[in-house]
């Protein structure tokens, strides 16, 4: 399939109707569109895209919204786009497709067009497109360089099968599949025809059997892609999670904190109980210090001249009472006056107890003037503690609150969500993982039966007598669909051969790497090799180009343009233009020229959409490679600002953006060499 | 005769019109549960202290009295006896007196009489200083209270320069502010 012109109307930031062919040299493959960033290249783009699938690409921002918006105001609410396009037998084709704004009706109409004349062609929707453009290979004929980002080449079933279904063996495998059902045909009439109940039996469960394969193996196939997609999302929702911050961790150094604080709490009260007990032991001893150094210093003289109580004044009063004689002479008998005084001056005497008395004051004061001098280092002690504790707590409640504070800013419904999200993604991606071990059993199980089912019925056939027309068909299509199945199978390694050495070229030639690719057999994966065989890193920047070069060489080999060799095509592999907007812009510049060379020289059609600044660098090496060359201005309602864009193209200038105009749009000028 | 310092179960008294002060200060911290004096005996020993360093002891003619028996004072631990501070601020009055200890105080029981009425006006003495103090100061904690008034009759300037320094250097408030609770400084 070829492009040869595209005409829409109000079709997104296109007012009015807007018509443009494509280039359809050979030699000269590349339609180029240049505009800025908002101008329309993506839209354009999404035009091809929605006419051959009735989808906008998946990053195109609101893309249920057709119809222009000024269009709308002037109650235009339907767009249109028509497709002309040159098929593989030469036929030219317009394809039309439009929406109302509401997307209540749509259209999808085609027509030929033979010497001027349009004749309509039945249009199913389901079908009628893939005969030119299969919808499922949309994503590698029509993409913006972003979406190379996500282009997977690690291989699994869905790729496989696309490339199969690019390639064209799957045109191949419905051929095969004929060739199966004529065979289970004639050996459903041969077990009739032997009228062996066993036979009966055994093509029965042959045919159950097979059918049991294919429908597990096309559920095997939707589970895997279920399950990649939900590997995906699941992987998608793991990232989303790790950029919205948790708030676990949060929580965790605020329970910590205030862990803290409760603990701080209970030594501060501690430490303050001990205060206010040592003030009230010390007080005293403190109010009284100065006049008990003065007591003390009293005591001291007393003691040093012995003017305190002598104990032994009692002892003498006592014994001058059992001698009855006084020490001066005078006799004191009992019940005497002299007696009497003496028993007076005993009891005033008595020093036992005074002493005593004395002794315990004494001993009390010195106990009073150490407490009051210890009392300041304890004290001070005591408030510096308190203080720390209490700045130490102010620390953590700090923590505390500032923890409180991201807890409260973290969303925590969206945390939640995501994980919900999250979790149920990997739910049902372990739910298909287990589904897909289950189906593979079955599979083989069910394998196994049918090969003892055929090796039973082959062995039971051989004893019976066989209807030999019916034998010679069935050898002849046994032969046929073997010799398909192995020149399926030769295609199928020579195209990855190619494709391995083309996409190996490209890497010794564009990245100067001595490295080797090899494109597995079993799932299409695209492995790099270096010269000692192992697998060899490349930068991300170097994987874009991997794929651009891996989707050339696909789209160029079937095209039979690849230069490396020409595959024997037995098969009918999709040849469709590539439709590119802005493959350059995630490309390392190191590599734009090359990759821009090797699309050149590979694909049949190219219609490239790219902004100012990268075509600059690219000119000198495609200027001989463009067939056509398209401005796309930006028309702007507004005043005039300071941002003017000039492009400067084959000799002549051309300005991309225009102010004060009647309303914000897109203008598409061709421009000639 | 008993080798107790005093003879007899004597009652000390103390006049009731001081009751709310005794009881403020025998209250614990509302927050931190804390107490400067268990016990109202303790309270009336440190007002006795502040009423011999004032001078103040009044003539002891209160209409309603309560009383402490000496038998708290005494204790039940020798060490925290407080009976003997009763003779000691006593023993101090004597010597600002006359430069002489009056050691017949602890002779007899008509000195522990004299003894316990001398220390019993320095209380009801000490009680109306510290009521006052009560009344005019703003409400502070009990500690702080205390602390300031005992700390008023520094016996040498030495001994209290670097607690003073570390009272006055903080911020009185940035303690409270600090913690953010009430645990500190609320009179309760």
């Amino acid at each position: 399939m070829k492009l040869k012109s595209i005409h829409l109307k109000d079709f997104r930031l296109f007012y009015g109707e807007h018509k443009l062919d494509f280039s359809q040299e050979t030699n000269s493959p590349i339609t180029l569109f240049i505009g800025e960033n908002g101008s329309g290249k993506t839209t354009l783009m999404n035009a091809i895209h929605w006419v051959l699938t009735d989808k906008c690409t998946e990053r195109l921002s609101e893309s249920d919204k057709l119809v222009n918006k000024d269009a709308l105001r002037e109650n235009r609410r339907e767009c249109w786009v028509k497709l002309e396009i040159i098929d593989d037998q030469g036929r030219l084709i317009e394809i039309s497709r439009s929406k109302t704004a509401d997307h209540s009706h749509s259209s999808l109409r085609a027509h030929e067009i033979k010497d001027g004349n349009f004749n309509s062609l039945h249009v199913d929707d389901a079908t009628f497109l893939s005969r030119f453009f299969p919808p499922t290979l949309a994503q590698w004929f029509i993409f913006d360089g972003e979406a190379l980002g996500g282009m997977n080449l690690s291989g699994d079933t869905r790729f496989k099968a696309e490339l199969q279904q690019a390639f064209g063996f799957d045109s191949l495998e419905v051929l095969k599949s004929d060739f199966s059902a004529l065979i289970k045909h004639y050996e459903g009439e041969e077990s009739k025809k032997k009228n062996n109940a066993r036979l009966d039996e055994l093509s029965l469960l042959i045919e159950q059997s097979e059918r049991f394969l294919e429908i597990s193996k096309i559920s095997l196939e939707k589970i895997e892609t279920e399950y990649i997609d939900k590997k995906r999302l699941e992987e998608a929702y793991r990232k989303d999670l790790t950029k919205l911050t948790p708030s676990s961790d949060f929580q965790r150094t605020k329970d910590k904190a205030d862990e803290k604080i409760k603990g701080l709490d209970r030594r501060i009260e501690e430490k303050v109980v001990l205060r206010a007990n040592l003030i009230g032991e010390s007080s005293y001893a403190l109010v009284l210090d100065g006049a008990l150094n003065k007591l003390n210093s009293v005591f001291t003289i007393k003691t040093q001249t012995s003017s305190l109580p002598s104990p032994f004044q009692e002892r003498l009063i006592d014994d001058i009472v059992k001698s009855e004689r006084c020490i001066c002479g005078t006799p004191v008998f009992e019940g005497s006056s002299e007696f009497e005084n003496l028993q007076s001056l005993l009891s005033q005497a008595s020093t036992t107890v005074l002493n005593q008395r004395i002794q315990e004051v004494r001993t009390k004061l010195t106990a009073l003037q150490i407490s009051a001098d210890k009392f300041p280092s304890h004290w001070e002690e005591l408030n510096k503690d308190i203080f720390s504790l209490i700045a130490e707590q102010a620390e953590e409640r700090q923590k505390s609150e500032h923890a409180a504070e991201q807890i409260r800013k973290i969303d925590v419904s969206a945390v939640r969500k995501t994980e919900s999200d999250r979790a149920e993604a990997e739910r049902l991606r372990d739910q298909a993982l287990t589904n897909k071990g289950q189906i593979n059993g079955q599979i083989a199980r069910a394998e196994e039966d049918l090969k003892k089912y055929l090796a039973e019925r082959a062995t039971l056939l051989q004893t019976l007598k066989r209807d030999a027309v019916i034998v010679s068909k069935l050898n002849k299509l046994e032969s046929l669909k073997d010799y398909l199945d192995s020149e399926i199978h030769r295609q199928e390694k020579e195209v990855l051969s190619v494709l391995s050495d083309v996409l190996s070229d490209v890497i010794n030639k564009y990245l100067t790497k001595n490295f080797r690719v090899a494109v597995k057999e079993s799932n299409y994966r695209v492995d790099i090799f270096d010269s000692d065989g192992s697998p060899a890193p490349l930068s991300t920047g170097e994987w874009v180009l991997v794929k651009l070069a891996f989707v050339a060489t696909m789209v160029g080999m079937a095209a039979k343009r690849t230069k490396v060799s020409s595959v024997n095509w037995i098969s009918d592999p999709v040849v469709a233009p590539l439709v590119l907007d802005a493959p350059f812009s995630v490309l390392d510049s190191e590599y734009r020229v090359s990759t821009a060379k090797n699309l050149a020289e590979q694909v049949q059609q190219l219609v490239l959409m790219t902004s100012k600044d990268p075509w600059a660098g690219l000119m000198p090496e495609l200027q001989s490679k463009i067939g056509k060359t398209y401005v796309i201005q930006s028309l702007a309602k507004g005043p005039p600002k300071d941002i003017e864009k000039i492009l400067e193209i084959y000799g002549r200038t051309y300005k991309m953006n225009f102010y004060e105009c009647e309303r914000d749009e897109s203008r598409i000028i061709e421009v000639s060499r | 005769m008993s080798t107790e310092l005093f003879s007899d179960d004597y009652n000390i008294y103390w006049p009731a019109e001081y009751e709310n002060v005794v009881n403020y200060l025998t209250a614990s911290d509302s927050v931190s549960g804390a107490k400067v004096f268990t016990t109202n005996m303790e309270v009336i020993v440190f007002a006795a202290s502040v009423g011999l360093r004032e001078d103040l002891k009044p003539q002891f003619d209160y209409k309603e009295l309560k009383e402490i028996s000496i038998r708290t004072f005494l204790r039940q631990r020798k060490k925290d006896s407080l009976a003997e501070v009763i003779y000691l601020i006593c023993l101090c009055d004597s010597i600002q007196q006359d430069e002489n200890t009056d050691i017949d105080l602890m002779r007899n029981a008509e000195g522990e009489k004299r003894a316990i009425h001398l220390f019993q006006r320095f209380a009801a003495g000490g009680l109306s200083y510290l009521n006052e103090e009560y009344i005019s100061r703003p409400k502070k904690d009990r500690y702080r209270f205390v602390y300031e008034i005992a700390s008023e009759y520094l016996a040498s300037e030495s001994k209290f320069l670097n607690a003073k320094a570390v009272e006055s250097s903080k911020d009185k408030k940035s303690e409270a502010s600090l913690r953010n609770t009430p645990l500190d400084f609320n009179i309760g």
